[in-house]
């Protein structure tokens, strides 16, 4: 089950980055009332070349076919680190998590076959399971329950992925 | 026997003593959780559709990627934003990054942070409603008063029944607060509010560097009672004057005292030493790979807009240029006085241990309830006096001693021949007394003995044999008697 639906997640998201600037992709639907998983134990989801390649972007000469799993996982840890101060706090899991939910929010927001006030609903059960899934990775990973993601604990998490069925 | 009972008991009361120092010193630090849902920052803090999480901006603010203006310089503008969730935790820490700034002299209205048991609306208290019920921390820019006290920051706690007097600008009402320009400033200002076992504690900075650890106390206030659970939010208004008012960033922590049971942890919280290490180590070796192939890529691509460099640098002007380094150099003496106040903070410090430890070693420690161990500094000032008292006696005997001997010295070498006279007539009067002797003992039987004690020896012998006789007559009688008185019987 949870691996269908992240499977689901993943095809919308790489449709996303892929197609970033235009905006036009197909319509991905997210089962809003799931339990919300711990995204970073799934390895897909953190190592995702193109996700790093598009952050990466203007930045360095990056050949994602080139990088260890282990520099995607900086990668992942560094783009995200939005102030730069080695820590992943919830704001920035957050807006990662948005990011990679673009294209459920777009196509929300764009579905003419529903009335405004259901795109506004549906739009904040997609932010309430945002938060929700920013919570369960606190959690899981913040060992030390200071509401901040160290590397360490990051990495931690990475190797703590296979108890969850991908 | 006693003795013993006494020590062991200084023993136990110090060991309490230790353990209740230490037990003190650890509750100072509490532990701080970052709580994302109440906090807000840049660089990103809205989302695609223009909200930011988990707060509503409403009134005349703008919210960017940056910061959220929340009243533009205008005149008459009213602008907010309030935290969507409630908050919980007993204890908890705001800090806020803002900016407020104008073309004018003066500037108004002002800006207010708040935590309420409602969430505020637009209204006439620095663009929120009038008797909230919590605390307000108000930047307020223009002087009502005419007292020549703005800008100023002010706290001010209400029951929710009070009215702020604008006419007076609170300075009645208000719990403290600091006289502290808060406008134009050339980085933003921060102010931390720390609510933390019913003390209040407001720390402002100036915004003059960038470096975070410039904060200084602005106000402390115990006993503080706000609400339990309430709302975090912040608004500004604008008057005939205008500033505008942006907020970079809105970070909350939860606060918990450093013993509390930490609830809902992941495995575990012990960080194996090894592990850590490793994982720094690699993250470092990245992040120089990072950095070198941004440098790298700098080079191929020198049209490229440097990674984190803002746009407005690029047209930094002269007399900005000039001003930063005016601030640079002044912020470069602000941090050496910080510096050498440190370092002299660190020499008294030493200074008082040296002080402490000297008490400790010159008076022993005496079995009596603990109380042995503490020497004042007038008892020592009365030990020196008695070691002054004593050394001054000494040396008053030394001079008396002197005198003695000088005089002794000086009676020798000036009484020599006073004393062979006085032998000499000690020597006459001996000589005569022997020609006395001599003269003595050549007349034996002089006129000396007299006539009536020399008896001859017949005498002598007659008087002792009638002696004998008549003792004898006597005893004879007493046995006589002796005899006949036993007869009676």
């Amino acid at each position: 089950m949870v691996a269908s639906l992240l499977n689901v997640l993943l095809l919308g998201w790489v449709c996303v980055v892929t197609s970033h600037d235009d905006h036009h992709h197909g319509s991905v639907d997210i089962d809003l009332d799931a339990e919300p998983v711990n995204a970073l134990r799934n390895s897909e989801f953190i190592r995702n070349a193109d996700h790093i390649s598009e952050h990466l972007k203007d930045q360095i000469k990056f050949d994602p076919n080139k990088a260890t799993p282990q520099e995607l996982d900086f990668h992942f840890f560094k783009s995200h680190d939005f102030n730069s101060d080695n820590w992943l706090d919830g704001l920035e899991l957050y807006f990662a998590l948005d990011h990679v939910y673009l294209a459920t929010g777009d196509s929300i927001q764009t579905d003419g076959r529903v009335s405004e006030g259901e795109r506004h609903s549906s739009l904040q059960r997609l932010k309430q399971h945002i938060a929700d899934t920013v919570d369960k990775i606190l959690e899981d990973d913040d060992l030390n329950n200071d509401g901040y993601l160290s590397y360490y604990e990051f990495v931690e998490s990475r190797n703590q992925r296979q108890d969850i069925d991908v | 026997m006693t003795a013993l009972a006494l020590r062991s008991r200084t023993v136990v009361v110090l060991t309490i003593l230790i353990f209740a120092v230490c037990g003190a010193n650890a509750p100072s630090e509490p532990r701080r959780r970052f709580e994302y849902k109440l906090s807000f920052k840049g660089p990103l803090l809205v989302q695609r559709d223009g909200s930011i999480p988990f707060w509503t901006h409403g009134g005349h603010s703008i919210a960017s990627d940056d910061s959220i203006r929340i009243t533009p310089s205008l005149k008459s503008k009213k602008g907010y934003v309030w935290s969507n969730e409630r908050n919980t935790h007993p204890f908890w820490e705001v800090d806020m990054v803002f900016r407020v700034s104008g073309r004018g002299r003066v500037g108004a209205d002002g800006l207010a942070l708040w935590y309420t048991a409602q969430k505020g609306v637009e209204g006439p208290v620095f663009g929120s409603n009038d008797k909230w019920e919590g605390l307000a921390v108000f930047f307020d820019s223009f002087d009502n008063d005419n007292q020549h006290n703005n800008p100023y920051v002010m706290v001010m706690v209400n029951d929710g029944t009070q009215s702020y007097s604008h006419e007076t600008d609170g300075s009645h009402q208000q719990l403290g607060g600091c006289l502290r320009d808060f406008r134009n400033k050339p980085f933003p200002v921060r102010v931390r509010v720390q609510y933390y076992k019913k003390t209040l504690t407001v720390w402002y900075h100036s915004g003059m560097s960038d470096n975070v650890d410039h904060y200084e106390l602005c106000m402390r206030a115990e006993s503080v009672t706000l609400p339990a659970e309430g709302y975090f939010g912040v608004s500004a208004a604008t008057g005939g004057l205008a500033d505008d008012h942006d907020v970079h960033s809105f970070l909350t922590h939860s606060l918990r005292e450093p013993d509390t049971v930490i609830q809902g942890t992941g495995p575990g919280t012990v960080l194996p030493e090894e592990d850590l290490k490793k994982y720094e180590a690699e993250f470092d070796e990245y992040g120089h790979k990072l950095d070198k192939a941004r440098e790298e890529y700098q080079k191929e691509h020198p049209e490229a807009k440097h990674h984190g460099e803002q746009d407005e640098n690029v047209y930094e002007s002269q007399d900005i240029r000039e001003l930063n380094l005016i601030y640079a150099g002044q912020n470069a003496i602000h941090e050496t006085m910080n510096e050498l106040n440190k370092k002299m903070n660190n020499l008294i410090s030493r200074n008082d241990r040296i002080v402490t430890q000297i008490e400790a070693r010159g008076v022993p420690v005496q079995g009596g309830g603990g109380t042995g161990g503490a020497v004042g500094i007038h008892e020592i000032e009365e030990v020196l006096s008695y070691q002054k008292q004593l050394t001054q006696s000494l040396t008053d005997m030394r001079a008396v001693l002197d005198h003695v001997s000088s005089r002794i010295v000086q009676s020798g070498a000036t009484g020599q021949g006073g004393d062979n006279k006085l032998n000499d007539a000690i020597l006459g009067h001996v000589t005569s007394i022997q020609n006395d002797l001599r003269t003595l003992a050549n007349k034996p039987g002089s006129a000396n003995c007299p006539q009536s004690s020399c008896v001859t020896t017949f005498y002598l012998f007659l008087f002792m044999s009638a002696q004998v006789a008549a003792g004898v007559v006597y005893v004879m009688y007493k046995n006589h008697k002796e005899a006949a008185a036993k007869k009676f019987y």
